[in-house]
Parts: C-alpha cells; sequence; structure tokens
C-alpha cells in the first residue's frame, strides 16, 4: 500500500527529533538557525537583558558595522568604561529587561513619555531610576542626572534612526511599575535607590499578548523614523534570579521565558522583518542537558556563551578581515564574566 | 644645608628654569638651603607604573628615566625635603571640559555629557601611579610635598572651540580633587599664587612658556613657585636651620 505524500515527507533532517538530536552529540547538533536576512555591512545595534552584552560583544568583535552613539569618553580609561555602562550596548541604557521597558525607551527618546518619578535618591546623591547602576556611584545632584539623561536619550534617539538591524534579547516579564503613569523600572524601587512604596509601585507580570503588543508599539515607532530596520530577537537563557511573585521561582522563570519565547514566535511569523536567533534554546534546551550552565544552574560558563556564538557566526560569518571567529569568540569567553548584570542585586535581598 | 629636591612631570623645568632667578636670594640663603631639580619626563610616561617600592624608596623602573640622574626617590643623599611636580591635569581636563557644555555647541558629540564622578574616577585611575607615589613616600616618613601645575593660559584656547569659562572651570574640577586627594593624605601642597591669576583666573600670560606652548609656565613662573616653596612649613625649617 503506498502512502500518500505529505508535509513532513519533505522535511529537511533537521525537522526530525531522531535524526537531528537523538543520534547526535549534544554539541554537534547543528542548523539551529536560518537567518531570514542578512546581516552583512548594514549598521547593527544591541539592547536587551545583560545576555545580549555577549552577543554585542561578539558582533563588535567580528567586524560588524556595530553602533555605539555613546562611546567612552577618550579620557576615560578603558578599565574605567564597563563600571559607567560604556560599551555593553549600543548606547548607555543598561539592561533592558522587558519589552515594556523598550517601548519606554523609544517613548522617551522620541519625546512622547516623560515619567513622573523621574529620580531616585541614593545616599547624598541621585539616580536615574531608568538605569539606576549606569554609574558606579550616584550622579552629584539631580540637575547632573538629568544633563545626562537628556543627552543619552538623545544618542537613542539618533541610534534608532539608524540602525538597519536591531537586536533585542527579551530577558523578563515581571516588571515594577509606576501606578501614576505606567512607568516602569528595570530594577525595583529600593535595591538600587528610591524606595518601595506599595501605593506607587507594583508588580507586572507580562503576558504574551502584552509583550507582542509592547514590541509591535516598538516596531511601529522604530519603523516610523526608520523603514528599512530588521529586527532580530532572542530570548535570554537566563533565568530569573529572584521572583516576586508567589512562585517557586523556577516556575517563575518557565513562565517568564515561555511568554518571551512565545512573543518572539508570534512576531516573527507575523512580519517578515522579525527574526530569532535560537540562543535560548541553544543553552538550555533539554538535549544540552544543562551543560551550559555554572554549578549555580543559573549563569551560563564561557563554553555555553561560546557554543551559543559560533552558531550565531556560522548563520552570520564574522566580517572581520583580520580576528577569526574562532578568536572573537576567545575574547568573549574571557569577557564572559564580566557581564554587567544588574539584576543580581536581587540576589542579595533574600532571608537570611 | 637643607637640600630640597625636585622633580616630578615637565612643569619641573619651569622650577630648573626658576632657579637662576632665585640665585641673588639664595645667595643670601646658600649656607642653609640648595635646590636640586631634575625632570622625570611627561605625565605620560608617569601615567605608568614607573616605580617600584622598595622599603624606604621608590625604585624607578628603566625607560621611566627620562632625565632623571639619580634611580631611586628619594635620591642619595637624602633631601631635606622632596616637591614632586605631580599631576598634570590640564590633558585630562580639557577631554573633560566637554562635561561643562551643558547646553553648550558639543552637546551633539557623544561626550556632551560627562557626570563628576566619572571625572573624578577618570582622574584617580590615571594619576594613580603618581598619586601613589607620593602616598607612598609619605606613608615612608619622608619630608614630602606637592606642587600645583600652572593654571590654564587663555592663549591656549586660540586653536580650540571650548570657551573660555568651560576651561576653567574644568581645569577647577580637576584641581579641586587633587587638592582634597592631598588634604586627605596630608600632603602639603605649594599651591599656584593669586598673583600669578588675571582677573579672570587664567595664568597672566607673562608666565607663560611662549605662544607655542599652550601648558607650560617660563623661569618666572618657576621662580614663583620656588619662592612659594620656601615659605612651606615643611621647607621652612631646614632653610631655618
Amino acid at each position: 500500500m503506498k502512502l500518500s505524500e505529505h508535509p513532513y515527507r519533505s522535511q529537511p533532517e533537521k525537522a526530525y527529533w531522531s535524526k537531528a538530536v537523538s543520534v547526535k552529540h549534544p554539541l554537534d547538533i547543528d542548523q539551529w538557525y536560518e537567518p531570514k536576512f542578512e546581516i552583512g555591512r548594514k549598521p547593527i545595534a544591541t539592547a536587551g537583558s545583560c545576555f545580549a552584552q555577549h552577543i554585542g560583544r561578539v558582533l563588535r568583535n567580528s567586524g560588524y558595522r556595530f553602533l555605539d552613539v555613546e562611546p567612552a569618553p577618550d579620557f576615560l580609561p578603558a578599565e574605567l568604561h564597563e563600571e559607567f555602562g560604556y560599551g555593553m550596548y549600543s548606547a548607555r541604557y543598561g539592561n533592558v529587561y522587558s519589552s515594556r521597558q523598550l517601548l519606554q525607551l523609544i517613548k522617551q527618546a522620541l519625546g512622547e513619555f516623560s515619567p513622573e518619578e523621574s529620580s531616585w535618591n541614593l545616599g547624598q546623591g541621585v539616580v536615574d531610576p531608568f538605569r539606576p547602576t549606569i554609574e558606579s556611584e550616584p550622579f552629584a545632584n539631580e540637575a547632573e542626572m538629568r544633563a545626562s539623561r537628556i543627552h543619552h536619550l538623545n544618542r537613542v534617539a539618533e541610534l534608532f534612526s539608524r540602525v538597519k538591524v536591531f537586536v533585542f534579547t527579551l530577558g523578563l516579564t515581571e516588571v515594577w511599575a509606576s501606578r501614576q503613569d505606567g512607568a516602569v523600572f528595570p530594577l525595583c524601587p529600593g535595591t538600587a535607590g528610591g524606595s518601595f512604596d506599595g501605593g506607587r509601585h507594583h508588580l507586572l507580570n507580562l503576558t504574551v499578548r502584552d509583550v507582542v503588543q509592547d514590541l509591535v508599539e516598538f516596531i511601529h515607532r522604530v519603523r516610523g523614523i526608520n523603514r528599512g530596520v530588521k529586527i532580530l530577537l532572542t530570548v535570554s537563557p537566563v533565568p530569573l534570579v529572584a521572583t516576586a511573585t508567589a512562585n517557586h521561582v523556577v516556575v517563575a522563570t518557565q513562565y517568564s521565558k515561555s511568554v518571551l519565547r512565545a512573543a518572539a514566535g508570534e512576531l516573527c511569523q507575523r512580519f517578515a522583518f522579525c527574526d530569532y536567533f535560537p540562543s535560548y534554546e541553544i543553552i538550555s534546551s533539554p538535549p544540552l542537558r544543562g551543560q551550559f550552565y555554572n554549578p549555580d544552574m543559573r549563569t551560563v560558563s564561557n563554553f555555553g556563551v561560546e557554543h551559543v556564538m559560533r552558531q550565531f557566526l556560522k548563520a552570520h560569518p564574522a566580517l572581520s578581515a583580520g580576528p577569526t571567529a574562532k578568536q572573537d569568540l576567545a575574547g568573549a569567553t574571557i569577557d564572559a564574566m564580566k557581564i554587567h548584570c544588574d539584576e543580581e542585586l536581587l540576589s542579595g535581598f533574600g532571608p537570611a | 644645608m637643607a637640600l630640597i629636591f625636585i622633580t616630578g612631570n615637565s612643569h619641573s623645568a619651569a622650577m630648573r628654569k626658576g632657579l637662576s632667578l632665585l640665585e641673588g636670594d639664595l645667595h643670601q640663603l646658600a649656607s642653609t638651603v640648595r635646590f636640586e631639580i631634575f625632570g622625570l619626563g611627561s605625565d605620560f610616561a608617569l601615567d605608568d607604573g614607573f616605580f617600584r617600592e622598595a622599603g624606604k624608596y621608590l625604585l624607578l623602573n628603566s625607560g621611566h628615566l627620562h632625565e632623571a640622574r639619580f634611580t631611586r626617590l628619594p635620591p642619595d643623599p637624602m633631601p631635606f625635603a622632596c616637591g614632586f611636580c605631580l599631576p598634570q591635569w590640564h590633558e585630562f581636563s580639557w577631554s573633560a571640559s566637554w562635561k561643562l557644555e551643558a547646553g553648550g555647541s558639543p552637546i551633539n558629540t557623544p561626550y556632551a555629557e560627562i557626570s563628576a564622578v566619572q571625572m573624578r574616577k577618570a582622574f584617580e585611575t590615571k594619576k594613580r601611579h603618581s598619586l601613589r607615589a607620593l602616598v607612598y613616600l609619605k606613608e615612608q616618613r619622608h619630608n614630602i610635598f606637592a606642587i600645583e601645575c600652572p593654571y590654564p593660559f587663555k592663549h591656549r584656547t586660540d586653536s580650540d572651540s571650548w570657551d573660555l569659562p568651560t576651561v576653567l572651570a574644568a581645569d577647577n574640577f580637576c584641581r579641586q580633587l587633587f587638592r582634597s586627594i592631598c588634604k586627605e593624605s596630608g600632603m602639603p601642597l605649594v599651591r599656584v599664587p593669586e598673583h600669578c591669576l588675571d582677573g579672570d583666573g587664567f595664568m597672566k600670560p607673562e608666565y607663560s612658556a611662549g605662544k607655542d606652548d599652550k601648558f607650560h609656565g617660563n623661569a618666572k613662573f618657576g621662580e614663583t613657585m620656588l619662592r612659594e616653596i620656601l615659605k612651606m612649613d615643611c621647607v621652612i625649617d631646614g632653610v631655618r636651620e
């Protein structure tokens, strides 16, 4: 009896678990990703949760036209750059953990939104609630912080008008927000400045619909000023440091990552200019057996970063004539432990 | 006779030139005080690790002996007091002046807004070797003092786009920072006297090393600073001996 034709017959090997996974060493699993578009020499920029710093570093070292619209001033020694948020991303926005934060960033940069809670006291100085750890010490006063923010947002506006490939790494769904005007903060008020007030602040745990809507609104704005920009989404494989929900942190993590992954998938189905790079799956999916996590089973090892970025460079080969991709990855490995992850602050607040 | 030894960055050259102008007065003090002045090199050299700590002394690393005629600090014979022209901050403050351009023309450059914390940390980091040298010798109970560099000269702004208040404010920021570092470590500091400044707070042109030199003082400046040194408590005891 001859079976009829059906869609599975024409599927490639990678579509079959038995051929793509079961018979392969985990490190030999390949074809993780087929890009929808080339990056080539297009200006590229990154933002997102702390894992995005690895992507930015590799892009920067691989000959891509990596945009950095807020480079460190020439008098600042290189060893201080990270301490002041330089070189982490394409501008000094620090970690942008959520879709809501990204949407807020572009709204602020375009002058559409000015949050009411616009400074946090810390010690004798003030911090910017929307990038509270961007400086290693508080600003001397509010005027200085505001001047820095105005400059920063001007640079962000320029970034969004110039970038042609914007890489955004989705990190969290748990977001602290103002009850007054919906402003969202990358860190809970009180953890890195300011003070928490249940009457003014509340926790949002974004849904798939929320994330999709945030990103659609972001895309609408960024393509409004920069028609040709393409979006490359990733989901951070790094679990939550802590949850503010009633759930176990692992359950909360799974919710968060599932929402983010689903939202990224929906957006990529909807928009031809939107693509997804599976760093989340390459690190955290079952065939990899958790081998890329450090013993805390949260942070990603240098080896893991190297592996995931190797997959990226297979799809988007390094453009530099000088350093090879291998060397670039070695650079990423050396620096892997240096990424700036202010979410880590939360780990110090648990019960004794 | 009290030997006052002066070394440090390129500004020590003005001291050496000023010595000749001071000779008449020194003649009267000849039996009690003598100056020896040798530079160590530019700040570019001193921003690097130019010494290693060795007991009561600093041993100068080879490659940092620019015009130094000694290999350790304090040198032999042991001076009564050592003055250091350290650090030179003009180049730094020049760059840092972007910070003070709030609302000014370079607002659209990537450098427009730099926090005071960034400036302080940049200064402390860049100058950590020279500042450490001072502090270490102080800790070893040597009679050490620091010597300020000239304030900015107005003609320095001729070829640059920065406005005068910006330049002065940036210089002032770094100068106050260095003064507070000296104060915190109990380091006597020879300040540039007020009479060297014009009404705007810049160095008077008569103290300039010349139109082509935007940074350094001349012999007259050196003489002025040597006279200030002779008034220092930590020096005057030696002069009186």
